[in-house]
């Protein structure tokens, strides 16, 4: 392969990257529907929580406070997914989490220590219930935000 | 107990997780998860049977310590290399973070649905 070749081919995928993370916080903005903004949407969260209940619990645990049984063994201790939005000044950062959840197209690309690139591994697998490695990306950042609680919970 | 009950969500984990029992267990433990594998007479600890936990336990099937205990394994307990190896690090050294949460988290539920009275 040529330089110039390569280097078309890097700018490619950095481009498709973008485009996908682009994709999924346009996504999860869209599935908000009819509910009022700055909302979740229940019904995506209710599919998230299953797709969460498989893969994100045995860290995060089943409320998502970080205190799943893999939590103690590990380096890092998993985030407390439940306080996303009032570490944020009060809004849940849909994207930011999304993009955290997928994991391709970041600098974590085939994951870390502290947490696997999650849309590799539905890419790989399946197992999430749905066709496409976005939409099962989406329905668990919704359940995420609809299970955060207030700075003063 | 968090994350003991059997839902909608992980209700073909054990079956997954018998896959995974078959590979890396069952050469100890037996392929009925009775404590009585191939290798289980050679080894200088006792293996356990696997079907007893909950029993052992008053009942309750502990998924969260099942959890921790295949992946810390028994070797920090003092029994030197005969002990149970620390699955966690196994897996994750083998194939990531990624196959280490599925597999321990597969055999956790495997593990529950072979429990007996």
């Amino acid at each position: 392969m040529s330089d110039n070749e390569r280097h078309s081919t890097h700018c490619c995928r950095a481009g498709l990257a973008l485009a996908l993370v682009c994709g999924i916080a346009t996504a999860v903005g869209a599935q908000q529907g009819g509910n009022p903004p700055g909302t979740p949407d229940a019904e995506a969260a209710a599919k998230g929580k299953v797709i969460y209940e498989r893969y994100c619990a045995v860290c995060h645990g089943t409320n998502g406070t970080g205190d799943g049984p893999l939590a103690s063994e590990l380096r890092t201790a998993p985030a407390d997914l439940t306080r996303l939005a009032a570490n944020n000044g009060g809004v849940f950062p849909a994207g930011a989490v999304a993009k955290a959840i997928d994991g391709r197209g970041t600098t974590r690309a085939h994951g870390t220590p502290d947490m696997p690139a999650w849309g590799e591994v539905f890419k790989r697998t399946g197992g999430t219930g749905v066709s496409d490695i976005e939409a099962a990306v989406v329905r668990i950042t919704h359940y995420i935000w609809s299970i955060q609680r207030l700075a003063s919970d | 107990m968090p994350g003991a009950a059997e839902t909608e969500a992980t209700k073909d984990l054990s079956v997954r997780g018998r896959a995974a029992y078959l590979r890396y267990c069952s050469s100890c433990h037996g392929n009925e998860a009775h404590g009585d594998g191939a290798r289980a007479s050679g080894l200088k600890v006792p293996v356990p049977d696997l079907t007893r936990i909950a029993a052992r336990n008053g009942g309750a099937y502990d998924y969260d310590g099942v959890v921790r205990s295949i992946m810390k394994g028994s070797e920090g307990k003092g029994h030197g290399t005969e002990g149970m190896p620390a699955w966690g690090r196994a897996f994750s050294g083998t194939n990531g973070m990624a196959a280490m949460v599925t597999a321990v988290r597969d055999l956790a539920h495997y593990l529950r649905s072979v429990q007996r009275p």
